[in-house]
């Protein structure tokens, strides 16, 4: 990696930043998450850093 | 969240690992430890009370990371097996990201019926996981170019068993992702009772069409890609075979014209000196280069012509370049000029050289013979038209030329022209 | 350093080795000769030959790899690179490897045992077109402070130096002409030889990967 970004790194990054502003808003009262939104942004957060990581250009890390 | 996984690492060369050996799961702690520096012990203390603290949240970190992060330790032999984790991951997150939409739909009060949910995830899971893995065995398949990237058959044992355990793997993956599209569609139509209704018939065709579909479509697909991607590399290296071809009979026409000219060695030297040119530009074209239509290419073309009319060596060094706007024109077609001059008169006495510098503001050129040269002051009437020709040129364009002579060590034409005049 | 100077011909082209073989004759000692990387590295090695005249292109790595490798045990053996090749990175790469000068395949016997005498002294040997390439690398735009701007950049009178070769000059013509003595003029070239081998400009690999060009 050539002083390139690792993506999947990133993409992770930021799914985590989203989810944990999310639960946080939660948390504040903010907003009303349902137990239902909350188990889908988990399983989308999860599911980008899976697809990220599949995606990543082969030998990437070598 | 202090998930241990994969926001961190991206440091260049020590990447995070799991750490097998050391590991008593698989090898998370272990590894982050390493990577960090720290103590395992006290991580996986910390990492317990992660646990209770967070809920549990922690656990699925944890095995977030066991899918995310490569064990440690040598590849064999060097050589990754081709496919492996990275379809399981895509087919995974896949599963997920349709989980959650289809979570976000039921919420939004947008839905149809429960049933549908497992069904569709576990079809897209598989569908996706059959993608991954015909685009890996697509890139596996030897390419339609293996000329030189043939492993040599010394590597030939280790490499088959890495195949075979390759292929064994992609079997493995291929036939778990058809049992999860079929295993879908089944659980769909049991979820609906379709399956006992013989009303229902075709319906349960449908579905076990569009399962069908499903499965082979990549497979299709890359097919056509793949014979695609071989026709235009068929194309290619015929293109390059008639080149070749071409090329083989020139330089067979320019050797037997060689030995039927053999006693006249000017003529000689001058089709071995085009033949040479033909084969540079055909090694030329091969590379992109920024020569095209600029000064120096102009002043090449026209020192080649004055070769072949002449039958002369000349030797083109050129350094910069500019665009070819009326001032380097003019400059070339003196150069050009000069060139003929020198065949003329010096074309025995070596080759003759032509420097051109394109500077950033003035364009100079050099054209040097070592012919007998000449005493200024006594041109002969001949020469003195070609003089003017060329110093008459360089004036109108607001230029400058000069001729430097000695007898006995040659002449020089010394030209030069602002970049715009 | 005295008699004639023994010289190791490598070069893939068995015709082309027995054709420079019989054009230096008489002038210089040829002992030996190799068609591969391997056995040049063998030969040099056994023979230990004042000059090394080299192919820039052989299958193995070319000249750059005989050169790497035999530097590996003799740092001191000398070079003469020696090709048809007219791109710009070849000459640049082999002549950056360490080698003391490039001369094209087209030259005289006379011209070759010269060059070969004068690699030998540890003079510098610069053909018209090497001049015109090197003039090209450190032309362009002066770089801002650098570490190391002596090495970047040629003075003014090794730039007029290059230029009277590129212009198809001798260096006696060259000392001749701007009035110096001829070992001022080697004195020139050599430097300009070692910024280019010590270099470590962005430009000149750069440059050299840009223009791709053969001509």
């Amino acid at each position: 990696m050539s002083g390139g970004v690792d993506r999947v790194a990133f993409v992770a990054g930021i799914a985590f930043v989203l989810l944990g502003g999310l639960l946080c808003l939660d948390q504040l009262d903010l907003i009303g998450l349902s137990w239902g939104l909350t188990a889908a942004a988990l399983c989308a957060a999860a599911g980008v850093v899976l697809v990220a990581a599949g995606l990543a250009p082969e030998g990437r890390d070598e | 969240m202090s998930d241990p996984a994969p926001a961190r690492g991206s440091g260049g060369s020590a990447r995070l690992r799991r750490d097998r050996s050391e590991g008593i799961v698989a090898g998370v702690i272990a590894g982050l430890a390493e990577r960090l520096g720290w103590d395992v012990r006290l991580l996986r203390v910390l990492f317990l009370v992660g646990v209770v603290a967070t809920g549990g949240l922690l656990l699925a970190a944890y095995a977030l990371a066991w899918l995310l992060i490569r064990p440690a330790g040598p590849r064999v032999s060097g050589r990754r097996i081709p496919g492996g984790r990275r379809g399981w991951q895509l087919g995974l997150g896949v599963g997920l990201l349709t989980m959650a939409g289809l979570l976000v739909f039921r919420e939004l009060g947008i839905w149809w019926s429960d049933a549908i949910v497992w069904p569709l995830v576990l079809a897209v899971t598989g569908a996706t996981l059959l993608w991954a893995q015909s685009r890996r065995s697509a890139e596996a398949a030897p390419a339609p170019t293996p000329i030189e990237d043939r492993a040599p058959a010394a590597a030939g044992a280790g490499d088959e068993a890495i195949a075979q355990r390759a292929r064994f793997r992609d079997l493995y993956r291929g036939g778990f992702g058809v049992a999860l599209v079929v295993g879908a569609a089944l659980l769909f139509l049991s979820q609906v009772d379709a399956l006992g209704a013989a009303r229902d018939a075709a319906f349960t065709a449908i579905v076990a069409i569009f399962a069908l579909a499903l499965i082979l479509a990549p497979f299709i697909w890359r097919l056509g890609r793949n014979l695609a991607d071989e026709r235009a590399e068929r194309i290619r290296s015929q293109e390059r075979a008639e080149m070749a071809a071409h090329l083989h009979d020139s330089v067979l026409q320019t050797l037997t014209l060689m030995q039927k000219r053999a006693d006249d060695p000017r003529e000689v030297a001058s089709l071995a000196r085009r033949q040479e040119r033909e084969l540079r530009g055909w090694l030329a074209a091969g590379r992109s280069g920024p020569d095209g239509g600029g000064f120096s290419a102009a002043l090449r073309a026209a020192a080649e012509e004055v070769e072949d009319a002449h039958r002369v060596k000349i030797e083109v060094v050129t350094v910069g370049d500019a665009d070819l706007g009326e001032a380097p024109a003019a400059l070339v077609a003196a150069v050009r000029e000069a060139l003929v001059n020198a065949a003329k008169f010096a074309a025995d006495a070596g080759p003759i050289s032509v420097y051109a510098e394109a500077g950033p503001e003035l364009i100079e050129a050099f054209v040097r013979d070592r012919g007998p040269g000449f005493d200024p002051e006594r041109v002969p009437p001949d020469r003195h038209g070609v003089r003017e020709s060329i110093i008459g040129r360089m004036h109108r364009h607001g230029g400058d030329a000069r001729i430097v002579s000695v007898p006995g060590s040659g002449t020089e034409v010394v030209l030069s022209i602002g970049r715009r005049s | 350093m005295s008699g004639r100077a023994s010289i190791v011909i490598v070069d893939d082209h068995a015709l082309f080795r027995s054709g420079v073989r019989s054009e230096v004759e008489g002038m210089v000692d040829v002992v030996g000769e190799a068609g591969n990387v391997e056995e040049a590295v063998r030969v040099i090695g056994a023979e230990r030959p004042d000059v090394v005249l080299l192919d820039v292109h052989m299958p193995g790595g070319g000249g750059v790899e005989v050169i790497r490798r035999v530097a590996e045990s003799d740092p001191g053996r000398r070079f003469l690179a020696l090709s048809v090749s007219d791109a710009a990175e070849d000459v640049i790469a082999v002549v950056r490897a360490g080698a003391r000068g490039y001369v094209t395949k087209s030259i005289s016997g006379e011209e070759l045992a010269a060059a070969v005498e004068r690699v030998r002294q540890g003079d510098a040997v610069f053909s018209p077109r090497l001049a015109g390439f090197v003039l090209d690398a450190f032309a362009g735009a002066v770089p801002e402070a650098e570490v190391d701007p002596e090495l970047d950049q040629l003075t003014i009178r090794e730039r007029e130096v290059l230029r009277m070769i590129a212009r198809g000059y001798m260096y006696k013509e060259v000392a001749q002409q701007l009035d110096i003595s001829p070992r001022t003029v080697e004195a020139h070239v050599s430097a300009v030889l070692r910024k280019l081998q010590l270099s470590n400009r962005h430009e000149l690999s750069r440059w050299a990967a840009e223009r791709r060009l053969v001509d």
